[in-house]
């Protein structure tokens, strides 16, 4: 164990020689430390899912959880695995799906306050690259957040995700003000099943900046940023989700999600 | 983004030249960068209110208790606002409270043991200038913490914590008391309706000689004057956000943002 200080982006940050992360190879290197512990600087919602109460019909806690009938086989529970991992289950008819949803919209992306959010998330297929997956953050985050029949997310959202859709091993990635929708940029493939980091660096360090720069990360390694215009947004939610093909039901697991952003 | 180490009151931390904060402008630059880490040093307690902490009826997340009147005509509710914000009403009758306080009084100041508290909280004034409040540390979280007719905190308790008026709102004030003796300033900030300020506490004690705390409140990361309470006697306390309504029978509600206390642990 040797834990070393360095410079990253500007960002005097530590790193730990046997432990980790590697120099560039974590999201949170970005992040000022002092907005880790000074509440003044910066808010912070990080849940490493030890418990998760919040069900459809009795919403509780810093969650809600919108799906459709409940016939998936098998409980949404917290799991036994280390770190804590809540378990969640959309069943197998056609188009029916399922997300946890952070039960406020309490982010909102101005000029100057940047956002960190990283969740680790295991989308476990019912199939073989049968399912629609979507993490990220967006307003209004509900029903249809993946649009029915492998569509991708909603046409119209503020916020930035992460996706999967039905028949295709490639996750993508897009920025969306109103039914304005950047390009998609692709960020590797989706592996059934395995637990991969999805960050998204939300960049906007001066109140005249018109653009927040939204770099995703996967597993801790950049992918091309978008550019994500700031006027007219509103305030968003974090959203996890699944939607199932009618092939089977889809699920997903979710270790941690931690959320940075700039207070004032 | 520029994040520098630095030294504050032979503390070192961190600001950043971006995001602040600047030398000297953040309570918890006082505070220990290792007390906000290691546990076996420092207990921490946080809550960015994320979601509704409890209604009258329930302590949803089991943390928070409220006491209130009955009175009350608004919803209590979460706000659609950048880094989670819930809304507390208070009725509207003249002198109708409501506190939202901690569960467990898990907090006590003896030697040794500094302690730092800072809430981010915004009054909501339906009639200008006529809301009292109550912020900071409590034995007594009961009704009339803040007492009736714009007449400021009760009379006994051990505690610390900042206070406004009725009647202006030039008339924040910071109290320490250790049952009847009470050191008060009053008028020391003025509030705006609606406008977030961060009220902290540094109640310094290092030594476990030490008979008096320092306490030094920090409005919006600035210290005011500090007041010393004598340790002996202090009873263990609850953290106590309160509002009560004034004369003009309107009914006022509390924001909040954020609080934040670490005290040394052992």
């Amino acid at each position: 164990m040797q834990t070393r200080a360095y410079w990253k982006n500007y960002n005097m940050t530590f790193r730990d020689v046997d432990l980790g992360p590697a120099e560039n190879a974590s999201f949170w290197q970005t992040c000022p430390l002092v907005a880790h512990f000074d509440p003044s600087v910066a808010s912070t919602f990080y849940d490493d899912f030890y418990w998760q109460f919040s069900t459809k019909a009795a919403p509780l806690g810093e969650y809600l959880i919108v799906e459709d009938g409940s016939d998936a086989t098998g409980a949404d529970a917290v799991i036994d695995g280390r770190g804590g991992q809540y378990h969640h289950r959309a069943d197998g008819d056609d188009n029916d799906e399922a997300y946890l949803i952070s039960c406020a919209e309490s982010w909102i992306l101005t000029a100057g306050y940047s956002i960190w959010m990283e969740a680790r998330v295991a989308f476990v297929e019912g199939s073989t690259n049968a399912g629609n997956f979507l993490v990220g953050m967006a307003d209004a985050a509900g029903a249809d957040m993946i649009v029915d029949d492998g569509a991708g997310p909603a046409g119209t959202y503020d916020g930035a995700v992460f996706w999967n859709i039905e028949g295709v091993l490639t996750r993508s990635f897009e920025t969306s003000n109103a039914g304005v929708q950047s390009t998609a940029t692709s960020c590797g493939s989706h592996v059934s099943s395995a637990f991969t980091n999805y960050g998204i660096w939300f960049q906007t360090e001066s109140t005249s900046d018109t653009v927040a720069v939204c770099t995703p990360y996967i597993n801790g390694v950049a992918y091309t940023a978008r550019n994500l215009t700031l006027s007219g947004l509103a305030e968003m939610q974090f959203v996890v989700g699944a939607k199932s093909n009618g092939t089977a039901q889809e699920e997903f697991i979710i270790d941690f999600v931690k959320i940075i952003q700039i207070r004032n | 983004m520029q994040t520098r180490a630095y030294w504050n009151n032979y503390n070192m931390t961190f600001r950043d030249e971006t995001y602040g904060p600047s030398a000297g402008s953040s309570l918890w630059q006082t505070c220990p960068l290792v007390a906000h880490l290691d546990p076996s040093l420092a207990s921490t307690f946080y809550d960015d209110f994320w979601s509704l902490p409890c209604t009258a009826i329930a302590a949803t997340d089991g943390r928070w208790g409220l006491t209130e009147d009955a009175g009350k005509t608004g919803t209590d509710a979460m706000q659609d606002m950048r880094g989670g914000v819930w809304k507390l009403f208070c009725g509207g009758t003249n002198n109708e409270e409501t506190y939202l306080h901690t569960i467990g009084e898990s907090w006590i100041l003896t030697a040794g043991h500094s302690l730092w508290f800072e809430a981010r909280v915004a009054v909501v004034e339906a009639s200008t200038n006529e809301a009292n409040f109550w912020i900071g540390l409590t034995d007594v979280e009961a009704a009339n913490q803040i007492a009736d007719t714009n007449a400021g905190p009760i009379g006994t308790y051990f505690g610390v914590g900042f206070f406004k008026t009725g009647g202006a709102l030039t008339t924040v004030g910071f109290e320490t008391s250790n049952g009847t003796t009470q050191s008060t300033s009053t008028s020391q900030w003025t509030v705006v309706s609606s406008a977030f300020r961060n009220y902290g506490c540094w109640i310094k004690t290092e030594s476990t000689s030490d008979t008096v705390a320092v306490c030094t409140p920090y409005v919006d990361g600035v210290a005011g004057t500090a007041h010393n309470i004598t340790l002996s006697g202090l009873a263990e306390m609850e953290f106590v956000v309160g509002l009560k309504t004034g004369s003009t029978d309107a009914e006022d509600a509390l924001l909040i943002d954020y609080v934040k206390i670490v005290q040394i642990r052992n």
